[in-house]
């Protein structure tokens, strides 16, 4: 099984915004989540998240992914 | 109720079934801590390492937590560097006796080992040994990411098969056997249950850890477990007769010296500052 790439992604206390903490390596979700509460746990999170960074699509006009309009 | 209370409402016997039990888990969250530690370096993935490292910071805090126990209800002293007891008194699991020969033992004495400490920690929650109930809750929450961290594990190397799933398989039958032990014959607690410091026990543990095991594996009886719905047992039942009850163990053997000399920084006594 190939490692995918995890993004983390962490909140201080209810209602601060989201905030981009790290990425890390792991086979599937369940791993990603015990390694990002190992590698990243130097806070009081009240939420952390893992992402797989290939679920992620970009919403920038100018990157290819969101660009894919039909006649642009 | 405080600390002190249940030293008095004891009989020796019962006394003395508690105090082996917290010398065991201290024992062995110490063996394990170690081999988590060593295992901060070389592991398949950067990530492991560093969860072998935090797993290890927590089996070291929880040692800690249970010599303080057996400091204040047991005058019993025991301090990883200063410890002079001979490998053949340490009431450790015996899968942890040697240095892991790769990942596979770590995964194994993290899926079945410490799984089983927890069990065995699971059953005084909320009883009336007040010094382990207060404790339990969180350190069973940090035991979640213990385990966690081997389902993540053992689900991969059997995906994987082959070689991978072959040493899982060899680990997983050592570890289990050599677990089984610690859990002792069925009864030998019962003092314990009666008086009401642990709400389960430890043959009912064994059953819980085997049946958890079988769950979660493809194909239990590759690593030595028979049964079905009825329940899972050891597929070569354990002979009681040799089992030392102060070390629940049936090895005789204890921890590699070389083991002791790292986890009591005898190569550095010079150092030492107390």
């Amino acid at each position: 099984m190939t490692d995918q790439v995890f993004e983390v992604f962490c909140r201080v206390a209810p209602g601060d915004p989201m905030s981009h903490i790290g990425t890390l390596n792991a086979p599937h979700i369940d791993l990603a989540r015990v390694y990002a509460w190992k590698i990243y746990d130097e806070e009081d999170w009240s939420e952390m998240w893992v992402i797989p960074r290939a679920s992620i699509a970009s919403a920038h006009p100018a990157h290819d992914d969101a660009a894919r309009v039909e006649g642009s | 109720m405080s600390e002190g209370d249940v030293k008095l409402q004891l009989d020796d016997a019962t006394r003395l079934a508690l105090q082996t039990t917290v010398i065991a888990l201290s024992d062995t969250k110490l063996l394990l801590g170690y081999h988590y530690g060593e295992w901060t370096f070389g592991p398949p993935a950067i990530e492991a390492g560093i969860a072998a490292c935090s797993m290890a910071q927590e089996e070291f805090g929880h040692t800690r937590l249970f010599n303080r126990i057996l400091k204040r209800e047991f005058d019993i002293e025991i301090d990883p560097l200063n410890d002079t007891r001979p490998p053949e008194v340490f009431a450790s699991i015996a899968f942890l006796d040697r240095a892991f020969e790769n990942w596979a033992d770590l995964v194994a004495a993290n899926l079945v080992v410490d799984q089983a400490l927890s069990l065995v920690v699971s059953a005084f929650a909320d009883q009336q040994f007040g010094p382990i109930a207060r404790i339990a809750d969180k350190m069973l929450l940090e035991e979640r990411f213990h385990y966690a961290h081997a389902e993540g594990w053992v689900r991969l190397m059997e995906e994987q098969g082959g070689a991978p799933r072959e040493a899982l398989h060899q680990s997983l039958s050592r570890a289990i056997r050599d677990t089984s032990a610690f859990f002792g014959p069925p009864g030998h607690d019962t003092a314990l249950v009666t008086a009401g410091l642990k709400h389960t026990d430890d043959d009912a543990l064994r059953q819980r850890l085997l049946g958890r095991l079988a769950k979660l594996l493809p194909e239990p009886e590759a690593v030595g477990l028979a049964g079905g719905d009825q329940g899972w047992t050891l597929a070569e039942p354990l002979s009681w007769e040799d089992w030392d009850s102060a070390r629940r163990r049936l090895d005789h053997g204890g921890p590699d010296a070389a083991i002791l000399d790292e986890l009591r920084g005898t190569k550095n006594v010079a150092f030492k500052t107390a």
